[in-house]
């Protein structure tokens, strides 16, 4: 995963949040606005298209900062909840 | 290699409140590094952070209404933890670190090699005045001054240096008679062949061991092939010639009677048949003669007419038979006999050299004549070697 370029990715898509899915088990989320609910089997994170619903087993974050968000852990369904 | 790095700089936090997610956000947002976040209730969560930025994440995390707990170190932080319990073993090692940081400074052992006439004690005692003490530091070791020293001190010591090793200080002394008084003898010097008095010394390469006049023994070195050069000895091949006035003494002796051999004019012949190895013996005159001396085979091959070679051979073993008879040898002969004897003896013996004089007793009993002999010369007693191909140090092997 390349988290260096992913600061020039975000200027370029002016603040979008981008996902980034490899396989079942890890997902990339860039320019997140946040973590609402945390567990191991359900995460909420908001983004800027609305909330990002992500179900699984033995979820944990790998890696968080102000931009970046990395989870880990058996993911089963990623849900986006607009206008929430 | 990561884990081990996280180990050394990551420390493991266990974060509770109420609003972790809220919590989280913040520490995001302050930009702290957050890395292996696992859930444990809802309650409590776990994570990895850098040890430097503890004091901020638990001020900022008190005053969110969270409470912060330490479950892990670094690594370097958890071994001074662990060792608090254990004095003994913490004083060990604190102190082991400072012997091996203090020991390689220092000189601890004290040796010197290489002296023959001067004792190890008086060198070592010299050399404490002048700073080369157990103990003393190795930087303050002055080898030169040390060896200024030395060779003032003690004339027969030629050079001296003070080799420092870890805690061992070895001085290294090189002395002007060890190679006379130990007579030891390099390939590439010439020694003596023969005791004898120097006659006449021819050097071309080397050092001269010996003067004219001077009495050496068989071995001693004439002619040194080895150089000193302020710190090191040059070898070189010795090239010259010495000659000496020597002294031999020889006896020799010679029996009364002497068996004399006379031919017998008449030559005769043995025939025989051969096949191979075999030999078939003829009716006349066959078989193998009964002397060794002057005799004289010759194979002829049998062949029949038309050129077909059979494998017989026709031997012929020609010889002059010898007639042996005993006979009394006459004084003056005898010693005229021995004396040249002696003589030829005496000169091949020498590599080159002449008899100047000679002192002879004749003897003589029933069974033998005996000549003991004095004989004074002037010969060659060392010389340049002419070495060979697959010489070992001037040794053939």
């Amino acid at each position: 995963m390349d988290y260096g370029n992913s600061d020039l990715r975000r200027r370029i898509n002016r603040e979008k949040t981008i996902l980034e899915l490899t396989g079942n088990s890890r997902l990339l989320v860039e320019n997140h606005l946040g973590i609402q609910c945390y567990g191991s089997s359900v995460i909420r994170i908001r983004t800027d298209f609305g909330l990002l619903l992500i179900t699984g087993d033995e979820m944990c974050f790998e890696f968080m900062s102000k931009y970046r968000l990395l989870i880990q852990g058996k993911i089963s369904e990623i849900r986006v909840l607009c206008g929430e | 290699m990561t884990q081990i790095f996280q180990k050394l700089i990551f420390a493991e936090l266990k974060i509770a409140g109420v609003d972790l997610p809220r919590i989280l956000n913040r520490l995001s947002d302050e930009e702290y590094r957050l890395e292996r976040i696992y859930y444990i209730d809802e309650l409590e969560i776990k994570l990895l952070t850098y040890y430097k930025d503890l004091p901020k994440i638990t001020t900022l995390v008190n005053k969110m209404g969270g409470e912060v707990k330490i479950i892990g170190n670094p690594y370097f932080i958890d071994v001074f933890q662990r060792l608090k319990n254990h004095v003994i073993l913490l004083f060990t090692a604190l102190t082991m670190l400072f012997l091996f940081a203090f020991l390689p400074t220092r000189v601890l052992f004290l040796s010197v090699s290489g002296n023959k006439s001067v004792s190890s004690s008086e060198i070592i005692a010299l050399s404490n005045r002048q700073g080369l003490y157990p103990g003393a530091k190795r930087k303050n070791v002055r080898s030169e001054q040390i060896k200024n020293v030395l060779i003032n001190q003690y004339p027969t010591i030629k050079w001296a240096g003070v080799n420092t090793r870890g805690a061992e200080a070895t001085i290294l002394i090189e002395e002007n008679i060890i190679h006379a008084a130990a007579g030891q003898a390099y390939p590439c010097d010439i020694v003596s062949s023969s005791d004898g008095v120097i006659q006449r010394i021819e050097v071309k390469e080397g050092t001269v061991y010996c003067r004219e006049g001077d009495m050496v023994k068989s071995g001693d070195v004439l002619i040194s092939g080895k150089q000193d050069v302020a710190f090191c000895t040059l070898s070189k091949e010795a090239a010259g010639e010495v000659y000496a006035f020597t002294l031999k003494n020889v006896s020799v002796i010679s029996p009364k009677t002497e068996c004399l051999i006379t031919a017998n004019r008449r030559v005769k012949h043995r025939l025989s048949l051969r096949y191979q190895n075999f030999r078939i013996k003829l009716p006349f005159s066959s078989g193998i003669p009964d002397t060794f001396c002057g005799r004289i085979s010759e194979d002829y091959c049998l062949v029949l007419p038309g050129g077909f070679r059979l494998p017989f051979f026709l031997q012929i073993d020609s010889y002059i038979p010898y007639i042996y008879a005993n006979s009394t040898v006459d004084e003056s002969d005898a010693e005229r006999i021995l004396l040249n004897s002696a003589r030829t003896y005496i000169l091949d013996s020498m590599v080159a050299g002449i008899i100047k004089t000679e002192n002879t007793q004749f003897s003589g009993n029933d069974l033998y004549y005996r000549m003991d002999g004095l004989f004074h010369c002037c010969e060659m007693i060392g010389r340049t070697k002419a070495h060979e191909i697959g010489d070992v140090y001037g040794k053939n092997n």
